[in-house]
Order: structure tokens, then C-alpha cells, then sequence
């Protein structure tokens, strides 16, 4: 079977075919790799991969539909879809819409860096928010224009609240 | 938690104190009692001197320690718990209030005869007052709060000309901070290493030093990574003994008692200047626990109960080395930028030579009021190789999912040729953070993949993507319920 990998926002494929406890497995996404593997959940979550007579042990965790995945010293975050469903292109072609620039947990507005109608690119910090006593400043994720602010200086911020959008 | 375990081993009772998010803390679950003392926010709970001393007489208890952070340096805290008859395990509050401030401190520390850093002994009055200051000793400077401590209101001026702005930051800095916005002016050391020295007194006059700590891997003017021994003293033996006397001379002249830490910057020539003193407990003691064998906690605790101190100096030896690591539900790709959420996995190292302070367990969540700060995890080796290899070994047993965590950042670390060749100083991480860059490792990504294609079958039969839309109404039920 074929199925579409998205990996920490990188997209790949992965071919899989199952023979007995193991499979056969094919990624591409920047360079290929093919080879043997088997696979047992030992525990809820907890996985033995044996990539070829490489022994991995992998821990999934779902948090809010996202599977958060450790291995080794590697940790992504990784979502699951069939090759022929469009989520994945439809995601891309969002990417090129606009952006919002979200608190990523409950804080405090510091400064913002630029004003509406400002041309920003990508990786520009655009604003200072302050949570656990630190402050971060956070990136434009695209190039493009500064469309709208939604929050002052000085303001209190929910996680996840869009703060500004970029288009 | 380390505290609890001390005190189950002394057979002594103990007596938890939470705030409403830590309800489900484990050292809620691990004390024979716990009580709630107040909401969230540390200033109405951790805090509050009046609650925790209300805790102490609702369930009787004799003593109070501190633990590190809040009141552990409060001498007010500590009067009013001797005011209120129970027993403040640690210094005097006398003690603390004379080393409270850093320029008292440092004035003891000159009538002890210990070397200081050249400055000022006094907040700085006046922008010319700090102009000639600066000039006498010669730039670059450091300007540093007075109250302060974490890097807070602390900044470096390499001229004249940046003299100005930097004093008026730093004391707004200090200002907001400390509440208090006095800043003084002490010479910059070049590549300093930042030394400590651990003293153990009793109540009756008696008092050792344990030795240093090496503690110069540093993000933020926070430690990360601390040591015993330093590395210096591997080049330079009799430097132990030099910089351990001068701190007990400074210790003695407040009749220090109980746990206490002297902090020295040292430069790359073992030349010690005496900064500041911690008047409790440190976050890193395990490292000299481990090598000097002594059980600082349980010596805390006996201390307080008038016990004499049965150790002299020569009892002391050091064996081998430690190193600690701590572990911050942080992002140090991102910044340092804290990480909150959910632990998923979590799996602790074990084995030989290990050690793992900890409070935390699979399904807690971070709170984002305090220090994210999950666990110290410390090993022991018979040198400083070996500990740096039982260090990567631990580290690479060490499993968590569903937060980001700084444990990358250490392995990385122990594998670094300036880390191993001990040439620290306290620059070292921002340094090394130019280079830091997660390793990719395309076997466990593809490992980490084919486990969750494992997972999710459901996405792969049919093509509807069932997986994911059963997630959706998973969810949506899920916030029916709340």
C-alpha cells in the first residue's frame, strides 16, 4: 500500500508491504531508502522496530490528532494520510495563502516589531510575547505583507490566539 | 521530593505543601501528609511565608526546609519561623540577611580577606559616579543588580560610550525585578569559569568544606551542566585546598551553619575572585554527594536538630566524577523558549552510576507558572571520561514524548572535544549553540514512521482517510464532555 507521510512539515511517501510479522518498505521524500523491517507494540504506544538488525524503540503519543514520535535521540511529529487523498495538497496551497502568527502559550504582548501594511520576509521577528518570564520573539513564517494585527502592546494573549496575520 | 526521601530514610514524617496546579505533583503523592496552601500564582502560595507556616502548625510540624527557589533565602521567612517555634532547616536568618545582599557579601568577603572581583562595594549613585568607577578598574565592566541573582538587571559595557544606557537598563531591569533597583559596577573577567565551593557547619562552631563544583555551562546566567571536580583542579590540585580555606574564612565570619554554597569566578589561570554566597541548599548538590559520598540532605536535617557535625576536614575525599544535567521542558533549537504540554512517555535512565532527581510522570503536564524544570539526572564515573561516557549512555536512555526538552543539547554536548578537554568558561554554551544543530538520523526517522503507520492503519485502508476524520470526532466528543 502507498501512503503519505508528513514528517515535522517535510512530505513523503512511503510504500509498505507486509509479509508475515514483517514488511518491506520503500520512503522517498528527499533521498530514498528501501529495506526489511518488523515491528511489535510491546506496550500502548511503545513499538520494537528492527530496521533490518538495527533495533529501534519508538514511542508514539497522541496529542490533539498529531502523533508525537521519539526514536533514538529523534523526535517528529508525524501524520498519516493515503497517497490519493488531497489533504496534503491542500495543505500546500494554504501555505501560500495567508499565515497567522499564533501565541504559542498564554502570555503578554511586549512589543510588536512592525506595523499593519509592512513588508516582512520570511523569518522576520514581527512580535514579542512573554510567557513563563521569557520573552520570544516570533518569526513571520512567510514573506509577505503585514494584512492585519489583532492584539496591542501590553495585551494578555490565550495559546493559540492568532495575534497577526501575513499574507 | 529529594527532601521526602531524606526524611523517610531518617524515619521522620513528612508534610507536603502544594498550590491548586500542583495537586497532582509527586511530591503531593510521596509525603505522608500534603497540604493545599493557595492558588497558582507563587506569590499567594509558594510564597506566602503566612501559609506555609500555617501548614507547619495544622499538622504540627517541627521544621521547615526550604528546599531551593522561593523563601529558601528569605531571612525574614527564617525569623518568623524561629518567631513561630519551628525549626527554618538551614542558616541562621541573621546569616542570610548578611549574605543576603551582594555587596554586603562582598564586604565580608574583603574583611575575610578573600579576593573579590574589583568594583564597587556600594550601588553606584550617579552616571559620573560610575563613569570614574568604571574607569579606575578599566573596561570592559560588568554592571550587576544588587538584590539580584539569574542574570537579571546584569549587563556588560565594553566602553564609556555604552555606559550610559546600560546603567539605565540594568536598574530599570533591577527595578522591576528585584524591586529594588541599586546596581554596582565590578571588573569583567575574561572567559571566566564559574566555581563554587559547598561548606557544611553545624550549630556549634564546626565547619568543612566539600569541595568545588564546577558550574560554567550556562544559558541565560542559568547552569545547565555542573561538575565535581572542576576540571582546573585536575591541572591544579592545591587550588581545591586554596579556594575551599577562603571560603570557609567568609562562611565563618557569620557563624555560618547548616548547607551553604560560596560562588567564585575563576579565570582560565586558576585566579578565584569570591561572588556571592547561596544560603541553602543548590540544585546541584548531587554532584558532590557523589563524589564526597556525603548525604548533604540528611546532614541538613540533623543539623537542625542541634546533631554535631561528626565530620572534620580530612574525613573528606573525592572519588572519581560527576556530572549533572538539567533536564528543561524546553526548545534549545527555538532560543531556550519553554515547551509547555503534556508528557507522553516518559522513560528514566537506570543502571550503574546513575542518579535521577525528578517530579514528574507520564501524563503531567508542565505547569507554566513555574521553572520548567523536569528532572536533574547526575552519574558518577571513576574519572572524567568515564563519567562523560556514563552521561551519553544515560542521556540515550532517556525518553520523552510529547514535549520538547533540552536532552538533544546534552547529548550533543558529550560529544563535544572542547567539552571533554575541560575548557570551560561560562560562554561556552551560547558558543556551542552557534554550532548546535539536532542530528538527523534517517534510520530512527524511518523507524519513527513505519511505528506510526503501525499505528494508524485505519488511514490506509480505503483512502478516506478514516484515521484522521475518527481523530476529529474523538475530539469533537471529547469537548462535548467537558
Amino acid at each position: 500500500m502507498k501512503l503519505r507521510v508528513d514528517v515535522d512539515g517535510e512530505s513523503y511517501s512511503l510504500d509498505l508491504e507486509r509479509n508475515g510479522s514483517g514488511s518491506a518498505y520503500c520512503l522517498q521524500g528527499k533521498e530514498e531508502s528501501r529495506g526489511a523491517a518488523s515491528l511489535v507494540e510491546i506496550a500502548p504506544g511503545v513499538f520494537s522496530v528492527l530496521l533490518g538488525h538495527q533495533s529501534f524503540t519508538v514511542y508514539i503519543f497522541e496529542n490533539n490528532g498529531v502523533l508525537d514520535v521519539v526514536a533514538a535521540s529523534q523526535r517528529h511529529t508525524v501524520s498519516i494520510a493515503d497517497a490519493r487523498d488531497r489533504a496534503a495538497g491542500n495543505k500546500q496551497a494554504a501555505a501560500a495563502g495567508p499565515a497567522e502568527i499564533r501565541a504559542q502559550m498564554p502570555g503578554k504582548v511586549i512589543k510588536l516589531l512592525v506595523t499593519a501594511g509592512a513588508t516582512v520576509h520570511a523569518g522576520q521577528g514581527v512580535i514579542v510575547v512573554e510567557a513563563m518570564k521569557m520573552q520570544n520573539e516570533m518569526k513571520s513564517p512567510k514573506a509577505g505583507v503585514v494584512a492585519r494585527i489583532r492584539v496591542q502592546e501590553g495585551a494578555t494573549v490565550a495559546a493559540g490566539e492568532a495575534m497577526m496575520v501575513v499574507e | 521530593m529529594r527532601v521526602i526521601r531524606a526524611l523517610r530514610e531518617m524515619q521522620i514524617p513528612s508534610v507536603a505543601v502544594f498550590s491548586e496546579v500542583d495537586r497532582g505533583a509527586r511530591h503531593v503523592q510521596m509525603a505522608d501528609e500534603a497540604v493545599p496552601i493557595g492558588p497558582a500564582a507563587s506569590s499567594e502560595s509558594y510564597l506566602s511565608g503566612v501559609r506555609l507556616l500555617e501548614a507547619a502548625q495544622v499538622t504540627g510540624a517541627e521544621a521547615i526546609h526550604p528546599g531551593y527557589g522561593f523563601l529558601s533565602e528569605n531571612a525574614a521567612f527564617a525569623r518568623s519561623c524561629s518567631e513561630a517555634g519551628i525549626k527554618f532547616i538551614g542558616p541562621s536568618w541573621q546569616s542570610i540577611e548578611q549574605m543576603g545582599s551582594k555587596t554586603s557579601a562582598r564586604r565580608l568577603a574583603i574583611a575575610a580577606g578573600a579576593p573579590v572581583v574589583p568594583g564597587t562595594e556600594q550601588g553606584i549613585g550617579s552616571l559620573a559616579e560610575a563613569r570614574s568607577v568604571a574607569a579606575s578598574i578599566g573596561y570592559p565592566v560588568l554592571l550587576k543588580a544588587a538584590a539580584g541573582g539569574g542574570g537579571k538587571g546584569m549587563r556588560s559595557v565594553t566602553s564609556e560610550a555604552e555606559l550610559e544606557s546600560a546603567l539605565r537598563s540594568a536598574a530599570s531591569e533591577a527595578e522591576r525585578a528585584f524591586g529594588s533597583g541599586e546596581v554596582y559596577i565590578e571588573k569583567l573577567i575574561g572567559r571566566p569559569r564559574h566555581i563554587e565551593v559547598q561548606v557544611l557547619g553545624d550549630e556549634h562552631g564546626h565547619i568543612i568544606h566539600l569541595g568545588e563544583r564546577e558550574c560554567s555551562i550556562q544559558r541565560r546566567h542559568q547552569k545547565v551542566v555542573e561538575e565535581c571536580p572542576s576540571p582546573l583542579m585536575l591541572r591544579n590540585p592545591s587550588l581545591r585546598q586554596d579556594i575551599g580555606e577562603a571560603a570557609l574564612r567568609i562562611a565563618r565570619r557569620v557563624n555560618y551553619a547548616n548547607a551553604g554554597t560560596l560562588e567564585f569566578l575563576a579565570d582560565q589561570d586558576g585566579r578565584f575572585y569570591f561572588l556571592e554566597m547561596n544560603t541553602r541548599l543548590q540544585v546541584e548538590h548531587p554532584v558532590t554527594e557523589w563524589v564526597t559520598g556525603i548525604d548533604l540532605v540528611r546532614w541538613q536535617i540533623r543539623i537542625a536538630a542541634g546533631e554535631k557535625l561528626s565530620l572534620d576536614q580530612h574525613d573528606v575525599q573525592w572519588n572519581g566524577s560527576a556530572i549533572e544535567c538539567r533536564v528543561y521542558a524546553e526548545d534549545p533549537a527555538n532560543n531556550f523558549f519553554p515547551s509547555a504540554g503534556r508528557l507522553g512517555h516518559y522513560i528514566e535512565p537506570s543502571g550503574p552510576g546513575v542518579r535521577c532527581d525528578s517530579g514528574v510522570y507520564p501524563g503531567w503536564t508542565v505547569p507554566i507558572e513555574y521553572d520548567p524544570l523536569l528532572a536533574k539526572l547526575s552519574v558518577w564515573g571513576e574519572s572524567r571520561p568515564a563519567a562523560i561516557q556514563r552521561m551519553r549512555r544515560a542521556l540515550e536512555e532517556y525518553r520523552i514524548s510529547g514535549i520538547t526538552t533540552n536532552l538533544p543539547l546534552f547529548e550533543q554536548l558529550m560529544t563535544d572535544p572542547h567539552f571533554a578537554a575541560g575548557q570551560l568558561h561560562t560562554s561556552f554554551l551560547d558558543e556551542f549553540m552557534t554550532t548546535f544543530a539536532a542530528p538527523a538520523d534517517t534510520s530512527a526517522l524511518i523507524a519513527c514512521v513505519l511505528a506510526a503507520a503501525h499505528l494508524r492503519p485505519a488511514a490506509t485502508n480505503g483512502g478516506e482517510e478514516k484515521g484522521a476524520v475518527n481523530s476529529w470526532r474523538a475530539a469533537g466528543r471529547r469537548s462535548l464532555l467537558r
